[in-house]
């Protein structure tokens, strides 16, 4: 399912200026590509696929802040344990949550990253392989 | 300390062990220069006091020997001369060490290999490393590592070893019942530590929670709906984390703050190739393609890889990474030639028939360029070889 959107988007970003904009440029919107298709195949059942859309879609449009019925908490823990901060800090969402939740959302969003890795490296060894008969 | 007839018991049955273990692994540090074997179950019958003291030097010996096999192999880390692969140039190399470092936790260990893991965790880590270097250094076979998956056979043989001894010190007449089943139990690869001393002293209550065995509340707290609450969340996190460690490689810690920072690490690392990868699917369009097409038409002969040299060459002109893309695409890594040298003679010149010193003049030319010091040693000029 991941792969579908994903090639789809890598079109997308490739379509739009092979030769106008910069690699670097590019390189950002293939990595937004990835996180956005990882994020919308995950579902909304999951709090940090959901904070990660909310991320990458709040680029665009700033100002336009739509009230939701959404009752998040702030900062449940003072922030005692480094590595908890730290682990909050790295999954996406993860400032609200309780510590049990933390380390499911974690879990969830492990699973995805490699799976995530694992299909652009398919994606990267196919297109060298093309390149290249050796 | 004056211990007692159940004590010579244990003490033993833990020598019957003992012996019948050592003849399955060789532990010279036990014996001290002492000759033999035989003279243990000698000493049993006979000395009490004197055997105990024997056995904790003897003990405290590989201890003090693995401390300093740790600062040895600090030490080694640190050199970078040493021809070991562990210099990170820049943000790919690091990368690559990384990469390496989660394929291998999957796979068998050696003693090149244990070289790899970052040594500037805690201890556990440390002492890990002092097991894994069996086979080049000259560091005691007894593996005082926590982690029991390393060699299985070994470590359980080595956990029910400490088991023993580690009942016979204490000298309580709980020690005296669950040693012996420590003795028998510990036989199952990846037995936990951490997980038997809170089953040895149940009065010690709940304090943290063992991710294997149940914690036995202490009766008055049963009742006390704080405690069911907390026993429940630390069960609940126990849980979760047992998740993740089944998802992160290289898990075969039991401290759970070392495992916290191992599942912080690869989500970093994680990261970091997805970055990595969307750099790379970003310059993919500026290699010409042309170049891509004539190569695949000619043969790769010894001299074929010229062709791949000045194309680099080119690349390296515009824009260094998009060099170092064209590269990676190809499979082939720029390296210094010193490494290079050291890795095809410890390897055999076999593995590497397609190394490739670059001589052309427009590489010297762009060496002092520049801007990062990791793409070469400045004296040596880089040598591209087939990964």
């Amino acid at each position: 399912m991941v792969a579908l959107r994903f090639l789809r988007a890598l079109s997308l970003v490739r379509c739009s200026g092979p030769g106008a904009r910069s690699p670097s440029y590019r390189a950002r919107g293939i990595r937004r590509a990835a996180y956005a298709c990882m994020a919308a195949s995950a579902g909304p059942r999951r709090a940090w696929s959901r904070a990660l859309l909310r991320k990458i879609r709040r680029r665009p449009g700033r100002g336009l802040r739509r009230p939701r019925a959404v009752i998040r908490r702030r900062r449940p823990v003072g922030g005692g344990d480094p590595l908890e901060v730290a682990l909050r800090r790295l999954v996406p969402g993860g400032g609200c949550m309780e510590y049990c939740r933390l380390l499911e959302e974690a879990a969830d969003y492990v699973k995805c990253l490699a799976m995530q890795v694992r299909l652009m490296q398919t994606i990267v060894d196919s297109a060298s392989h093309v390149n290249s008969i050796d | 300390m004056h211990p007692g007839t159940t004590e010579k018991q244990v003490l033993g049955k833990a020598a019957a062990s003992l012996n019948g273990i050592a003849a399955q692994i060789p532990v010279p540090e036990l014996h001290n220069g002492r000759g033999s074997e035989e003279t243990f179950v000698l000493d049993v019958s006979s000395g009490h006091e004197d055997f105990l003291d024997e056995i904790l030097s003897s003990l405290a010996a590989p201890w003090d020997a693995s401390a300093s096999d740790q600062q040895w192999i600090v030490g080694l880390g640190d050199d970078p001369e040493e021809g070991l692969p562990y210099a990170p140039f820049d943000e790919s190399t690091l990368f690559a060490n990384r990469l390496l470092q989660y394929q291998i936790s999957g796979g068998s260990s050696s003693a090149e290999k244990a070289m790899m893991l970052p040594l500037g965790h805690d201890s556990q880590q440390q002492l890990l490393v002092a097991g894994y270097g069996n086979s080049g250094f000259p560091s005691p076979p007894l593996t005082l590592g926590r982690a029991g998956s390393i060699d299985s056979t070994n470590s359980s043989v080595v956990d029910a070893l400490y088991c023993g001894f580690g009942g016979s010190i204490q000298h309580t007449d709980s020690a005296n019942q669950h040693s012996l089943p420590h003795l028998k139990g510990a036989s199952t690869p990846g037995q936990n530590f951490g997980a038997v001393i809170p089953v040895a002293s149940p009065s010690a209550g709940s304090g943290t929670a063992p991710p294997r065995q149940k914690v036995r509340a202490r009766r008055g707290q049963a009742t006390d709906p704080h405690s069911i609450a907390e026993r429940l969340r630390r069960e609940r996190i126990a849980e979760r984390m047992k998740d993740l460690q089944e998802l992160v490689p290289n898990a075969n810690k039991t401290d759970k703050a070392s495992m916290l920072d191992e599942i912080i690490d690869y989500v970093k690392f994680l990261q970091l190739q997805v970055l990595s990868m969307s750099r790379l699917g970003g310059a993919a369009a500026t290699v010409p393609l042309v170049g891509g097409s004539d190569i695949s038409h000619e043969e790769q002969t010894g001299d074929g890889l010229t062709v791949t040299e000045q194309q680099v060459a080119k690349l390296m002109e515009e824009d260094m990474g998009s060099a170092m893309q064209y590269l990676q695409g190809k499979g082939l890594c720029l390296m210094p030639i010193s490494l290079a040298s050291a890795i095809s003679t410890a390897t055999g010149v076999s593995s590497f028939p397609r190394l490739l010193s670059s001589s052309s003049s427009a590489a010297h030319r762009h060496l002092p360029s520049l801007p990062n010091p990791g793409a070469g040693d400045a004296p040596s000029s880089p040598a591209v070889a087939k990964a």
